[in-house]
């Protein structure tokens, strides 16, 4: 990808050109390399934090501990192949379905995003107690987390057909099924794909998070078990299959890509959710009403269920239960939903700082950008929040690390709408700004910052749920105060109403969060 | 009987406030086996009317026949062919399966003096079989989407502007290939243009639109001998043809409307 000139670059020499490119290689792997080495020097001097080892002591730990990865390397891959071929299934069944009848594309849609908008890891114990502490419970999380970005890759993939090719099928009196299969279908599958290789981290996330809670083996747990009993290189080691693993899934969609994308296909996912419904500005009623008439319906089909089959309460409190426990102690629930939003507030606020910043530096320096950018790329389709125990260990049990945790999840997602926003200036405004010579700081404020403001705000919409999600998945780590904290102490203690009420609560901000940074983007992109 | 009869045909679009009028009151006919253009200015409704014939779309007055049948029944007889503005090529699919599509969507054979492997030599594309779209330049995929709508034989064959995407160089090679290739299949055509020489060299009836409503304005037989060449463009005929057009495009009412 190259991002940095919409101006024609001036002719170089034919070595020069040729240096140029064999830099643009050379740099980020020639930093990987300076960064390891500096590493390893600074930890034979001894400067290194007790939670960051030297890479060579990582790398023995793989050679001599490889027998024990094993035992938790299966467990993982079912969950993450089983989830995502799950995830895959379901959203090609609803995409279909939402484009044969176009009357059910809204209602797909909008009950897909209250899906996305639930912080999974909420979820994790209610579906232990319902499927058992086996692979299912894990599998459906996995499922959960992937399901969103394939699902959009297809419904907008299933739409990107050209009017003219529609026409034709008219013209060749071609049936619905003959327009889906040979039209629509392969039309969208570069879509599709571009959707499943963001999937790809997501189901690993999804897969890793699954097993924090109440598994005995997987990548997973052994993060979660070497980092309570301190066993630093384990942690690296988790991590680093957790990153490879994220990078194989990767890899795998990207060659069948590659295998069964074989024409020249230009898929750019759009980042903006709102390209996707029908309809025009009302839309955030319409997705607020939606939601509503689904919790309405959840709660009937709720009571309904535990007054149809006699559920007892361990499985299903009632929804009476439940409400009562919040009225019971509001300023539990009130002061933990405090405490999360502020970690997440803090490091989305962090991050939009950050991005801008770096993103700007990008325009500024393209040489900075060609080196950084591929790191940002490859970084980017790994789990970040696999990281979080890291930084658990590096900077303590507090705020900071919660807050760190959450602007590692937000920073690229954000970044890349930065740069994205800086860089859809069209060619010809720069060229104004050139031939009336104003200076770069001009151009900035004047032609680039107004161009990204609707880009950072989609990236604030995609990055707003991670950060709730990345608040609480901290506080299951570091035992800080928060949403997070009380599922996983009520799961533990068993005091399910408490556990139930949390997760409801939980549900609900992730919801709310979706819909005012949706209402903030479309808003500004009016 | 007329290959095509458009018969007072209106066509009025609902907007979100209002609504817009595209075509009112369109008549025109073409006998079997004539060259007929549509030749106005951008956003006259001459692709919508085209879309009509083809039932893409449906009027919302007046009557359409092809050959006696309404055009739902052409179309879902297969008896339309369309080439569109730009090639509309499914980029998976090689040449030869691109032009084989219409056959595959039909679950027909092959017509005999229609073959696909024939199609793509008549249209002179023998060898790229196995090509893929992306592989072409325009003006070859072009060839292709006109190799495709010949080849169950259509009893129309509907042009909306094919060759509008290419150069000018290309695009009158382009138009004598097309009048070769309709000459050899002996197919009823009717193309949409907004070039007032294209029409006049390639047709035997030129239909001049104008703008908001769309409507026929004035209709005008071209009579330079067939097979037609390059030549014919410097004769006194052409280029009396092309002035009684021109004079037709920017008849005072059509005037007021380009400086409105």
């Amino acid at each position: 990808m190259s991002l940095s000139h919409s101006l024609p670059m001036p002719a170089h020499t034919g070595l020069r050109r040729q240096l140029a490119r064999l830099s643009q290689h050379l740099l980020p792997l020639g930093l990987a390399a300076a960064v390891l080495g500096m590493l390893e020097l600074a930890a034979g001097a001894g400067l290194l934090p007790i939670s960051v080892p030297a890479p060579s002591a990582v790398a023995q730990a793989f050679v001599r501990d490889h027998a024990m990865l094993w035992p938790h390397l299966a467990p993982t891959l079912q969950a993450i192949a089983g989830g995502f071929a799950l995830a895959l299934a379901v959203a090609t069944v609803l995409a279909v379905l939402a484009t044969l009848a176009r009357t059910t594309r809204d209602p797909i849609y909008n009950a897909a995003i209250v899906v996305q908008a639930m912080p999974l890891i909420a979820l994790t114990p209610i579906l232990i107690i319902w499927l058992g502490n086996g692979l299912a419970p894990r599998i459906v999380v996995t499922a959960l987390a992937s399901f969103f970005p394939i699902l959009v890759g297809l419904l907008q993939g299933l739409r990107a057909c050209e009017r003219g090719m529609d026409e034709l099928f008219t013209v060749m009196a071609a049936s619905r099924w003959q327009r889906l299969r040979m039209l629509l279908l392969p039309n969208a599958l570069p879509f599709a794909f571009s959707g499943l290789k963001v999937a790809a981290a997501s189901a690993v996330l999804g897969a890793i998070v699954s097993e924090w809670t109440g598994a005995t083996q997987g990548v997973g747990t052994m993060m979660a078990y070497a980092m309570f009993s301190f066993k630093i290189e384990q942690v690296w080691m988790a991590v680093i299959l957790c990153v490879l693993l994220a990078v194989a899934a990767y890899g795998l969609v990207h060659a069948l890509e590659r295998r069964f994308v074989r024409w020249e296909a230009v898929a750019v996912l759009n980042a903006g959710s709102a390209s996707l419904r029908e309809g025009g500005p009302r839309r955030v009623l319409h997705v607020a009403a939606w939601s509503i008439a689904c919790m309405a319906l959840l709660l009937a089909g709720w009571s309904g269920l535990i007054h149809a089959f006699s559920i007892p309460p361990y499985l299903l409190p009632s929804p009476q239960e439940t409400f009562a426990t919040f009225q019971a102690t509001p300023q539990i629930f009130a002061s933990n939903l405090g405490f999360t939003l502020r970690t997440a507030g803090l490091g989305l606020g962090a991050c939009v700082l950050s991005a801008l910043l770096v993103a700007g530096l990008f325009i500024q320096l393209p040489a900075l950008e060609r080196t950084l950018m591929p790191f940002v790329i490859a970084v980017r389709s790994a789990p970040m929040v696999a990281i979080a125990p890291l930084i658990t260990l590096s900077f303590g049990r507090n705020l900071l690390s919660g807050v760190i945790v959450v602007w590692m999840a937000c920073f690229f997602p954000m970044l890349v709408n930065a740069v994205r926003g800086f860089q859809g200036v069209r060619s010809t405004h720069l060229e104004l700004m050139r031939v009336n010579a104003a200076s770069a700081w001009q151009t900035f404020a004047m032609l680039r910052f107004p161009f990204a403001i609707p880009h950072l705000f989609t990236g604030i919409r995609v990055a707003a749920p991670k950060a709730v999600l990345a608040a609480m998945l901290s506080e299951w780590l570091t035992g800080a105060r928060g949403l997070g904290h009380l599922i996983l102490e009520s799961s533990a203690m068993m005091e399910l109403p408490t556990l139930w009420a949390a997760i409801l609560l939980s549900v609900a901000t992730g919801l709310a969060v979706f819909w005012l940074t949706d209402a903030c983007e479309r808003k500004v992109q009016k | 009987m007329a290959a095509l009869q458009v018969d007072q045909v209106g066509m009025t679009f609902a907007l979100e406030k209002g609504s817009i009028k595209a075509l009112e009151g369109v008549s025109l006919g073409l006998a079997s086996g004539a060259f007929g253009t549509i030749i106005g200015p951008s956003g006259c409704g001459k692709s919508t009317l085209l879309r009509l014939v083809a039932d893409i779309t449906q009027p919302t007055s007046g009557h359409i026949t092809l050959a006696g049948a309404p055009p739902q029944s052409a179309r879902l007889a297969r008896r339309i062919g369309f080439v569109f503005q730009e090639a509309t090529l499914l980029p998976w699919k090689t040449v030869m399966e691109n032009v084989a599509l219409p056959l595959t969507v039909a679950r027909r054979a092959p017509i005999a003096s229609r073959h696909p492997q024939e199609l793509i030599e008549l249209v002179g594309l023998k060898g790229f079989e196995q090509a893929l779209p992306s592989q072409l330049s325009g003006g070859m995929q072009q060839r292709v989407a006109i190799a495709r709508s010949l080849v169950l034989d259509p009893h129309i064959l509907l042009l909306d502007e094919p060759f509008g995407a290419l150069d000018d160089i290309t695009r009158q090679r382009m138009n004598l290939e097309l009048l070769r290739i309709w000459a050899e299949t002996g197919t009823t055509a009717l193309m949409v243009t907004h070039s007032l020489s294209e029409a006049v060299f390639m047709s035997d009836k030129v239909f001049v639109m104008s703008p908001r409503p769309g409507r026929i304005t004035a209709e005008l037989a071209i009579d330079l001998p067939r097979p037609r060449s390059q030549a014919m463009m410097k004769l006194p005929a052409f280029t009396d043809a092309i002035n009684m057009l021109r004079d037709q495009l920017f008849a005072p009412d059509a005037s007021a409307e380009l400086v409105a």
